[in-house]
């Protein structure tokens, strides 16, 4: 609840950023263990891991690694970038006027990079409770359910 | 519009469209602009299909609750922390409601020219200075003072040896001690925690315009007779189901404001069942409804806070 200076950090109910995840109620911590990240977030950081990018691009990129599913309006990139500045997940990394029109670059960072990481590594843990099992499985549990 | 020689079609365009996004822009503060606009601006044109005239329904949505939730101030780090400006915004919600409902009251007096003596003018005024103290000394985070004001005030209000219509002070004080000393132990945690608020003054100022006139206005003290019933059924309805409405709205911009409005109407609503079960039988049908939508109200809140905190 406090830090090591005495500073208030807040009640000890849920975390962020870079703070470990898990609470104290289990469904709760199995949401924050796979789901910590919002999707607009993971897919704007995931754009950045190549090149710096600028705002139309990061909106381009991130819709086409996400098969279009997510299409990011103005309001919520400039919304999802100033909490990723704050966490200094991303930083602003130079500016152009372009055609008139002014343009800022956004760059991952390292905290950024290894919060992504860590975010795919949960995804992909969470996926591997489903894939890892055999088909055969499956079908034959829905089979069941279906003659009881 | 008169269009200059060397501007073609597409230009014009671009350029009618932009004034629309401009106005759209001015929906973030003024430093936000100064800072982030021509970027904003340029990524918006960027996304603009070709001949747009119009800003899309998307982008003008988000740029709505963009901009206002960038005016309300920073997001909280925690769950706990949306609470904890919660509970300083509903401090301005009791508080600027008793002082509203002093003011209103006196006015009242005033017109009914029955209560010009000095000691009905001291009887209004030192509570409602109070609580204007304990507002002020609220917004700049003196919570001790803060407490001291509204102990005073109260005190003074469960003191005064005649009716007093000080609602919901007055209410607090003669009907529900417990809840008074709910509302001084909100503050002095305020004080304990010292508590930096996040939020900003729009919501401030939200709170007290949403909540400070709400109930007071229509309270039965102010009216004819006649109206009584009208106004308390009304009163009462809108108790009920203007709160999740208002807060399902105010939820998609600023949780802590749903939640604010949430621990008002909880006071409201102890207020309530303690004047049912001390004084007489008062509205006992409503009151399920009542704690149904004050429960969705704060559960919107939770949720939505909830959601505020994940990057």
């Amino acid at each position: 609840m406090f830090g090591v200076t005495g500073v208030w950090r807040g009640f000890p109910l849920g975390c962020r950023g870079a703070c470990r995840p898990g609470l104290r109620i289990y469904r709760v911590r199995v949401y924050n263990r796979y789901m910590s990240m919002r999707e607009s977030s993971y897919f704007i950081l995931a754009a950045l891991m190549d090149d710096r990018l600028h705002g139309y691009a990061i909106i381009k990129r991130a819709e086409e690694l996400s098969g279009g599913q997510v299409r990011l309006a103005a309001g919520t990139l400039y919304a999802t970038l100033d909490r990723l500045v704050e966490q200094e997940y991303v930083v602003a990394d130079g500016e152009a006027v372009v055609n008139g029109r002014a343009r800022r670059y956004y760059s991952l960072t390292e905290a950024g990079s290894a919060a992504l990481r860590e975010q795919a590594m949960r995804m992909a843990a969470a996926a591997k409770v489903v894939t890892d099992r055999p088909t055969g499985t499956l079908r034959s549990a829905c089979v069941s359910g279906e003659s009881a | 519009m008169t269009r200059p020689d060397d501007v073609n079609d597409d230009q014009l365009v671009e350029r009618v469209l932009a004034t629309r996004y401009r106005m759209l822009l001015g929906l973030y503060p003024r430093r936000y602009r100064a800072e982030r606009g021509d970027e904003i601006l340029g990524t918006l044109l960027d996304a603009a299909r070709p001949g747009q005239r119009w800003p899309s329904r998307r982008d003008t949505a988000s740029m709505i609750i963009g901009g206002l939730r960038v005016r309300a101030g920073s997001p909280p780090a925690s769950v706990g922390a949306a609470l904890a400006d919660a509970l300083y915004l509903a401090m301005f919600a009791w508080v600027s409601a008793a002082a509203v409902h002093i003011a209103a009251s006196f006015g009242l007096a005033l017109a009914r020219s029955r209560g010009t003596d000095t000691w009905t003018v001291a009887s209004f005024g030192l509570p409602f200075g109070l609580c204007v103290a304990t507002l002020l000394a609220v917004a700049w985070r003196r919570y001790a003072v803060a407490l001291v004001a509204l102990a005073a005030g109260m005190a003074l209000c469960w003191g005064v040896d005649r009716p007093v219509p000080f609602w919901p002070l007055s209410k607090m004080a003669a009907w529900g001690p417990e809840l008074s000393v709910a509302v001084l132990m909100t503050l002095a945690a305020l004080a304990w925690l010292r508590h930096r608020p996040a939020v900003r003054w729009p919501v401030v100022l939200a709170v007290v315009v949403l909540v400070a006139p709400y109930k007071s206005l229509i309270h039965y003290d102010l009216l004819p007779g006649d109206v009584v019933i009208l106004t308390t059924w009304l009163g009462t309805w809108a108790l009920a189901w203007l709160p999740p409405v208002i807060a399902t709205l105010l939820a998609m911009v600023e949780p802590r404001l749903t939640l604010a409005v949430a621990g008002h109407s909880v006071l409201v609503y102890l207020t309530h069942v303690w004047t049912a079960v001390v004084d007489l039988d008062y509205f006992p049908d409503i009151q399920p409804t009542v704690a149904a939508a004050v429960g969705l109200v704060a559960a919107i809140g939770l949720l939505a806070a909830r959601r505020q905190t994940r990057i």
